[in-house]
């Protein structure tokens, strides 16, 4: 068994603006630590310095916490973005994240941002050329980063492997880490009928730095993912699964539209929580079984 | 051009602009009896649209109002908006700076003002903080000394027009606050904003009272952040 790359910070939430002044004042006792967007603390391009970046500072006092942005734009055949990188790792110097995280997709081309996470085609030639991108940006950023696995609604006819295959040989060309999105896994799976399970199955489990669980819209007999529901119930069960055979990793809820009350909120923490301690007790009442 | 550009670019075409379906379906893209490419391509075209249409009403919520009061159809301005000023941002709060120009150049005045005035407050409402200084820290300068100082005033202030009235934007506990100010007050501030010093600002003005009146307004609501040399 191949030793971990990352570190198992616990369950935690993806902190957003509703929810900020509930850790400023105090840490919610169910949270271990917290995920950020980066694009939302970083400065801007017009060198405008964000105020919820004090708010950030402090909450990093309190919490172990991770940025995770939307526009890295690692897919796109557009070069990387120095300016975009340079003030992330402005951010990240001030912040000390306990990673750093974005898309395995591309968000815009020809220097146009589309503000959507596109797939990427699932070819050899990608696979080396986003390989070599990914190695240059943790060059710049001096750490290993973390991809995550977004939802998609179309592939690409000229793909020659399947996105768990991709993401397999990808990390470990680029030596970086992985965000699995078990919801991402979930839509994907029903728009492109595929069994999760075989995704799950083929990850290598030393790169998964993290994992996001949200909700997902449906429409029309195909899913979307809107992050403005709560956790279903066939996530949360891949969940479980996930943890009974792939073992324990950095977790949590992730939401973004229709952002309920914190207590709301929590009971999908405590759920996963719950999930957790139930797992870790059937793996104590075997090992006493075994003794 | 690589083949993933020409990729990248025939998709980018096909969910902010080019909806035709001989377009759409001349894409290589898998189908299945499930749902056909167009279906599939239409999930990326509604949320291209959407996600920007909900950052813009957050930012611009009374401009949206103006925009369906006297045009009646805001999704076509959406969408014209959208075609002429494609996002350059990584940050969809900062790509909303080009939708009050979209008036400007279309001399649209009403809709310009409107939206330039909700963009102060966006710019107001998102600036870092600093702390205020005291400005009896101007004592311990010589007379001489004070004529070559510079005031910095905190990255919340906003000078803004609507109307026929002129506006200091700051924030105050947190909220967004719009004072009506004279023109004097405006023009001192926007000097100030500048960067001129003391001497460059009393050459321009007609009273240095009026300067000091500005001083002590600016003080008193904790914007001044700064003195430099």
């Amino acid at each position: 068994m191949k030793q971990k790359l990352f570190k198992n910070y616990g369950i935690g939430v993806g902190i957003r603006s509703p929810h900020v002044m509930q850790f400023l004042n105090e840490v919610p006792k169910s949270i271990e630590w917290g995920e950020v967007v980066s694009e939302n603390y970083m400065n801007w391009q017009s060198g405008l310095k964000p105020k919820a970046f004090s708010n950030l500072e402090k909450m990093r006092e309190k919490l172990p916490v991770a940025l995770h942005g939307v526009s890295m734009n690692i897919g796109s055949a557009d070069p990387i973005d120095a300016d975009y990188l340079k003030r992330l790792k402005e951010l990240a110097n001030s912040i000390e994240p306990i990673w750093i995280s974005d898309h395995l997709c591309w968000t815009g081309v020809d220097g146009e941002n589309i503000h959507d996470l596109i797939p990427v085609p699932f070819t050899k030639e990608n696979l080396k050329y986003l390989s070599d991108k990914i190695l240059k940006i943790q060059d710049f950023l001096g750490q290993r980063i973390l991809i995550e696995n977004v939802s998609s609604y179309f592939e690409y006819t000229n793909a020659e492997m399947t996105e768990w295959q991709f993401i397999k040989e990808l990390t470990e060309k680029a030596d970086c880490g992985i965000l699995l999105d078990i919801n991402n896994i979930y839509v994907s799976s029903i728009n492109h009928s595929f069994n999760p399970i075989d995704f799950l199955k083929s990850i290598p489990l030393e790169r998964v730095g993290q994992i996001h669980l949200a909700g997902h819209s449906v429409k029309d007999g195909y899913l979307i993912d809107t992050h403005d529901q709560p956790v279903c119930e066939e996530v949360w069960k891949l969940f479980q699964w996930t943890e009974q055979n792939l073992g324990f990793f950095t977790s949590m809820i992730e939401r973004d539209g229709n952002i309920p009350d914190w207590r709301e909120l929590e009971k999908e923490i405590l759920r996963a929580h719950e999930i957790r301690n139930g797992v870790k007790s059937e793996f104590a009442k075997k090992i006493t079984a075994s003794i | 051009m690589n083949s993933l550009k020409k990729l990248q670019l025939q998709f980018k075409e096909a969910i902010t602009k080019n909806f035709e379906p001989e377009f759409l379906n001349s894409l290589p893209l898998r189908e299945t009896a499930q749902f056909s490419k167009i279906q599939r391509l239409k999930v990326y075209q509604n949320a291209y649209f959407l996600r920007i249409e909900e950052s813009l009403e957050e930012d611009f919520p009374e401009t949206f109002e103006l925009i369906k009061k006297t045009k009646g159809d805001l999704r076509s301005q959406l969408r014209k908006f959208l075609k002429e000023n494609p996002s350059k941002f990584n940050n969809l709060g900062e790509y909303s700076q080009i939708f009050p120009l979209f008036f400007d150049v279309k001399n649209e005045r009403d809709l310009y003002e409107s939206a330039n005035f909700e963009w102060k407050k966006c710019i107001t409402f998102t600036a870092h903080h600093k702390k205020a200084i005291d400005i009896a820290t101007l004592s311990q300068y010589s007379e001489e000394e004070i004529l070559t100082l510079k005031m910095e005033l905190h990255p919340a202030v906003q000078l803004a027009t609507k109307g026929d009235h002129l506006y200091l934007l700051y924030r105050a506990d947190s909220e967004v606050t719009t004072d009506k100010i004279d023109l004097n007050s405006y023009k001192i501030i926007d000097m100030i904003l500048e960067g001129l010093n003391i001497s460059k600002i009393v050459e321009r003005i007609s009273s240095p009272e009026e300067l000091f009146r500005i001083f002590a307004m600016l003080s008193s609501r904790g914007l001044i952040v700064g003195i430099q040399k």
